[in-house]
């Protein structure tokens, strides 16, 4: 039983999670310090939220960011129900590049790279703390292909569309790819398990037509060969370890 | 300085590699390598060497550029030359290493070549054709060095030119840069010197250097190598030109469809720190200096040194009028240069041996060499250096070693989506800048693919232009448009619906695009339409009067065909 457990027992225990509108205008932090008691840095990240919130990158860095291990134990202790970890990420990352604007796309693509895409209330927050228009992120990452504002299926497929590739005959392999998945290109699954997408090179063109998983890259493909590669990735998951 | 106890014990270091007293083992480990499977045979061979007791040494280098014998893996037995083994398997690598380690076995069967020299069957390795006609200057190191440790690129003379240019005058070093008549490799040529000498001119500070490592262009892939193979001569390119010019601050703008080239780009520049070749007074020179990395996010027109620039400020990367040029008004205004990657990795090379040795290789007008990589359909695939003026047919069928399966060659493809297809006549054409322009392609960044005759060149005119369409940015209307008229005439043409209007449609469409575009994107896009126009309109008569593709590739006009028959 935690120390403060009787205290705690007088706030009534949230299920809801915080509407980001709550979390920005009003505080819903009790002060109850449990995440400062489970952090194993020993940071404490309600005040390092404030500091996010309120664009303070330097305090933050001083408060010791840095050294968040991403463990989300303080968002599971939250009585709040506070999402602290989506927060600490969020930090981090901003406060590596110090709020400073032109850091937007290098920001955006460690966002991707934490969140599998680009969530929308992670962008608002980019937003006001760079202090840009939002409309002027999503200018930004509708233009470059490499952003993605939906969440890719657990397996990202991507399909070289190299030269290379092309005569040696990654149409085709597109062909039986979309057959074999159920899906087209630029589409996901609706069990969330494949994402279709194509690459406008990889560079592997000695190999082609090449085919990357989830930045794997896989050479010298056909048919047969695609087969067995979601046919050996599908078992391999079926039995983890 | 880097000192010279530091230097002399980098080399001492390689001395024990090369002439080692433990085998020491060389695993190719760049993306190609390892998507051809490098990673098991590293996993293979270090279970090998632990389950027979043997005492060796392994190290990760990058792509010697020979992707048709990847994965591949290097051995030096004390006293022995080193010896390159070809597309190994993990079983193979293991069997390799006891016969050669263990019984003294030197497996001519997977032996590649000897450095050096010849020996018991297998031949030298500098020898074989596809090296045998290459200078490799600027990718000297690739593939021989460990890519993650800077004291082997120094034992091998790396940062020479660096400190040899420190104690020169910076007018001096530019000046040498222009006498050597190098050119811009990214594709325009622009002259690097004369660039260089605008940037320094213009009085306005802080200054910018930009390495431009987009290398968007599909089918080419000699930056990824070179960044993954040998990142520390980039690096001291860049080091040679920020001081040349004034720059403090240096970007490397690489496309992060490249994860490892940033990684192993990163790793470098930490080890340029940790010996003073970065941040404040470097080498006690005074001059300060600092390099950070930018991600592209997968947008082609971003090679576009203005839609570059607009990347970086973190905008939409969307080309700007030009003039001024980034030489006056770069990056947040400032001026800046762009050099692209292999342009900076020739500089350490000319700084050391001076701008006559550089300019004693090459054409009139293109002097040193062109990198190139070498794809498609062709026998030996991968990263050739040559001398500029050498014959396509020298490359393609010399080193290259021509058309696999029998098949007939039909036409090369130069410069990627800006550059054209040149056909069979065309094979004794000498390479360069200009003579490429000539014959209505470029050299573009270095993609040379090679097609045979179950390649239909509508097709491949039709999948530029899929490209041009796609990668457009959008801000002009000839690009945005002009592109999407083109690729809906031709996907008409392979889908059996041409009229025969379309040819002359295409032609003058062509020119508006080309004439009224914005930016090189526009401007080039319809160079592969051109090319093929010009060389193979018969291809374009047959899909469209006789609804024919002779090389089955468009496929509506294959089974309507079937139909028919």
């Amino acid at each position: 039983m935690n120390k403060i457990a009787p205290v705690l027992s007088f706030f009534k225990k949230r299920d809801d999670k915080p509407s980001d509108k709550e979390l920005i205008r009003e505080n819903p932090c009790i002060d109850c310090s449990l995440c400062l008691e489970v952090c194993d840095k020993g940071l404490w990240p309600s005040i390092l939220l404030e500091d996010i919130k309120n664009g303070r990158f330097a305090d933050s860095k001083k408060h010791g960011i840095d050294e968040c291990n991403d463990c989300g134990d303080c968002t599971t202790e939250c009585p709040m129900s506070i999402p602290l970890f989506k927060y600490l990420r969020l930090g981090k990352i901003l406060s590596f590049y110090n709020g400073n604007k032109s850091g937007l796309i290098p920001i955006l693509l460690e966002l991707q790279s934490n969140f599998g895409y680009l969530p929308k209330d992670m962008v608002s927050h980019i937003a006001r703390f760079l202090k840009l228009p939002e409309g002027h992120i999503h200018s930004v990452a509708s233009f470059y292909k490499s952003l993605r504002l939906t969440p890719p299926g657990r397996r990202h497929v991507c399909i070289c569309r190299g030269t290379a590739c092309h005569i040696s005959g990654a149409p085709q392999l597109t062909r039986d790819t979309e057959k074999l998945l159920g899906i087209k290109e630029g589409e996901t699954s609706t069990d969330n398990e494949y994402t279709l997408d194509n690459v406008a090179c990889v560079g592997c063109c000695a190999l082609a037509p090449v085919i990357t998983v989830n930045s794997e890259t896989y050479g010298k493909m056909n048919s047969d060969k695609v087969q067995k590669l979601f046919k050996k990735t599908d078992t391999k998951d079926e039995n983890p370890g | 300085m880097i000192t010279a106890d530091f230097r002399a014990k980098a080399e001492k270091e390689w001395q024990k590699i090369t002439n080692p007293s433990i085998p020491q083992i060389f695993i190719g480990m760049a993306t190609c390598g390892e998507a051809a499977g490098a990673l098991s045979i590293y996993k293979s061979i270090e279970s090998t060497l632990m389950k027979n007791h043997i005492e060796a040494r392994i190290h990760k280098t990058g792509c010697l550029g020979m992707c048709y014998c990847e994965p591949m893996v290097d051995i030096i037995k004390p006293g022995q030359p080193r010896i390159t083994y070809r597309n190994l398997e993990p079983e193979t690598a293991a069997e390799l290493i006891t016969d050669y380690l263990v019984n003294n076995n030197y497996r001519t069967d997977l032996a590649l070549g000897a450095w050096g020299e010849a020996i018991d069957g297998i031949p030298n390795l500098f020898e074989i054709d596809f090296l045998k006609y290459q200078e490799r200057t600027a990718l000297k190191n690739i593939g021989v060095i460990n890519p993650e440790d800077i004291s082997q690129y120094i034992a091998r003379g790396g940062y020479k030119g660096f400190e040899k240019a420190l104690c020169t005058q910076q007018d001096e070093i530019i000046d040498e840069v222009e006498k050597s008549g190098l050119r811009g490799l990214g594709g325009a040529g622009f002259p690097t010197g004369f660039k260089w000498k605008e940037c320094r001119k213009t009085e306005s500070y802080p200054k910018y250097l930009i390495c431009n490592a987009d290398e968007g262009d599909p089918g080419a892939y000699m930056d990824r190598s070179l960044l993954e193979s040998d990142p520390h001569s980039v690096l001291e390119g860049m080091l040679i030109a920020a001081y040349a010019i004034g720059c403090s601050r240096g970007f490397i703008y690489i496309r992060d469809e490249y994860p490892l080239a940033i990684k192993r780009v990163r790793t470098a520049i930490e080890q340029m720190g940790q010996y003073e070749l970065l941040g404040e007074n470097i080498l006690d020179s005074g001059f300060n200096f600092d390099i950070e990395i930018r991600e592209g996010a997968g947008a082609f027109v971003c090679g576009e040194e203005s839609a570059l620039l607009a990347s970086i400020e973190g905008n939409r990367g969307m080309p700007r009028h030009r003039p001024p040029y980034p030489a006056e008004s770069g990056l947040w205004g400032k001026p800046t240069d762009i050099n692209n990657v292999k342009t900076l990795a020739n500089i350490p090379a000319i700084i050391t041996n001076g701008a006559e040795w550089f300019a004693d290789r090459g054409t009139g007008s293109s002097k040193g060499t062109a990198i190139f990589a070498l794809t498609g359909k062709v026998a030996n695939r991968g990263l050739i250096e040559v001398p500029m003026g050498i014959t396509l047919r020298k490359i393609i069928f010399d080193i290259g070693g021509g058309i696999p399966n029998g098949k007939e060659f039909k036409a090369v493809q130069t410069g990627g989506p800006s550059g054209g297809c040149l056909p069979a006549e065309l094979l004794e054409l000498p390479i360069a800048f200009d003579s490429l322009a000539v014959a209505g392609s470029i050299m573009g960044s270095g993609g040379m693919v090679v097609l045979d005759e179950d390649t239909c060149m509508v097709d491949v005119a039709r999948f530029f232009l899929d490209f041009a369409k796609q990668e457009s940015c959008g801000q002009c209307i000839p690009c945005r448009l002009g592109t999407k008229q083109m690729f809906d005439i031709l996907d008409d043409i392979t889908k059996g619906k041409g009229r025969q209007t379309d040819i002359d449609m295409l032609l003058e469409l062509s020119e508006s695009v080309a004439h009224t575009s914005l930016c090189g994107l526009g401007r080039t896009a319809p160079n592969p339409v051109l090319t093929t126009l010009r060389y193979f309109q018969n291809e374009y008569e047959a899909h469209i009067n006789h609804k024919r593709c002779h090389a089955n590739v468009c496929r509506l006009l294959v089974e309507e065909g079937n139909i028919d028959e």
